[in-house]
């Protein structure tokens, strides 16, 4: 049986709530916040700025913790686990090259590696390899934003097939492996496999623009 | 290096994803790290995941969350973690893979032909992840695999039906494919090899030799 539910493809203007040190909660697009995160995270790195950490803190660990629910873990633990990441967040920030990804991949990849160091004690990610490891080969990529926002709207809402989708969306969200979902979805491996190729084709050529191969 | 085999897409995708299986994450790790193409490939589906990640519903936070969290760092037990020994272990298998430090290995007789030395930190359920040091010449008998097997080469070279591997080289097999791999490198061939199961292999008399080796 499936018990999974998902969720609504998202919407095409996504709107984020932005809480900060103002009670009088601010809301803004996806746009901006990436500049924003931008922003915060050198004020962090430069002058171990609390305030620029704090609404960081509130636009990314809300997220996380969802993350972490949607692997399984509870309540408390995702909330820590959320904090742990941020934490990592915190420690490494000088460590954050923004002409390499956009502050959302790198926060991910950290959170990715909380997720398997806690989640499913898997050791061969290590939290310190993510700034010197991953970033160091790669080449230099200048993201546009608004560009790049865009595209994954469009590679969302119209690229990728349901089917797709939900598969992508077992991998990320709900951290199943690829006979897992076979078993989940009642589908031959082999189609499993095929259906993760096609997704990161399409991944490749919406998301791939600013990038030389 | 030119690398001419690389991992798959749904391998990295799951790599990404942080769903893939411990032994092999160790190898794609040791691949990434010679390998620019499946770099590039895996930054975009970080940066598709990262997407994702901004595009995630928020959680209701405790009051005094973010509170707890700064106390936490300002009392400097921020690094403190049972893990980091292990971690340790874990860099050091790494580094003895991308170093070339072979010849300090603990090597131990396989077969006739054949050195191995097992990674013992990396969870393997019933695979394992061993590197290999095969004597020029040795083909390895035909065999398919119960599951995945990743072989990436680090020295030598061999070929299959698949074609040739070199250094850097990866091969990304699932129990579809059927394999004989031949060493025809002059110098040993050093592979580090990563399976989820045990291997199949086609005639019984090389079953028993996997029954007395354990492979
Ligand atoms: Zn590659």
């Amino acid at each position: 049986m499936n018990n999974f539910h998902f969720k609504e493809k998202p919407d095409a203007v996504i709107i984020l709530a932005l809480k900060t040190n103002n009670p009088q909660q601010e809301t803004t697009t996806i746009n901006s916040v990436y500049q924003q995160a931008e922003n915060l995270l050198e004020s962090i790195a430069k002058h171990q700025d609390k305030t620029a950490f704090e609404q960081l803190y509130w636009i990314f660990a809300p997220k996380i913790k969802s993350y972490m629910k949607q692997h399984g873990a509870d309540d408390s633990l995702s909330e820590e686990l959320a904090q742990e990441s941020l934490m990592q967040v915190w420690l490494k920030a000088d460590k954050y090259k923004p002409e390499l990804s956009q502050p959302s991949t790198w926060i991910f990849r950290i959170a990715r590696n909380i997720y398997i160091d806690k989640l499913r004690k898997q050791k061969c990610f290590d939290a310190d390899e993510i700034s010197n490891f991953e970033n160091e080969l790669s080449e230099n990529q200048n993201y546009d934003h608004e560009i790049d926002s865009q595209r994954f709207k469009k590679l969302i809402k119209t690229k990728l097939s349901s089917e797709q989708y939900q598969i992508l969306e077992l991998s990320y969200f709900k951290g199943l492996n690829q006979p897992e979902i076979s078993a989940q979805l009642a589908i031959p491996l082999g189609t499993v496999k095929s259906r993760l190729r096609l997704a990161f084709e399409k991944i490749k050529s919406a998301m791939g623009g600013q990038h030389e191969y | 290096m030119s690398i001419n085999h690389h991992l798959n897409k749904d391998t990295l995708l799951a790599y990404s994803a942080g769903t893939l299986y411990e032994g092999f994450s160790f190898l794609a790790k040791a691949h990434l790290h010679y390998c620019k193409t499946c770099q590039h490939q895996l930054d975009l589906a970080n940066h598709f995941a990262g997407n994702l990640l901004e595009k995630n519903h928020d959680s209701m936070m405790n009051d005094n969350s973010f509170n707890q969290l700064w106390d936490k760092i300002q009392s400097k037990d921020a690094s403190s973690d049972a893990s980091k020994a292990i971690i340790k272990e874990i860099k050091n298998d790494f580094s003895l893979i991308i170093n070339n430090n072979y010849d300090d290995i603990p090597w131990s007789v396989l077969v006739p032909g054949i050195q191995q030395y097992i990674f013992t930190d990396i969870h393997c359920d019933q695979g394992s992840v061993r590197l290999l040091k095969i004597k020029s010449g040795i083909q390895i008998p035909h065999h398919s695999h119960n599951g995945t097997e990743l072989t990436l080469i680090l020295k030598g070279s061999y070929e299959d039906e698949s074609g040739e591997y070199y250094p850097g080289d990866l091969s990304d097999l699932d129990d579809s494919n059927c394999h004989q791999p031949h060493v025809n490198s002059t110098e040993d061939c050093i592979c580090l090899i990563a399976t989820e199961q045990k291997l199949k292999f086609s005639s019984p008399f090389n079953r028993l030799l996997q029954v007395a080796v354990g492979l």
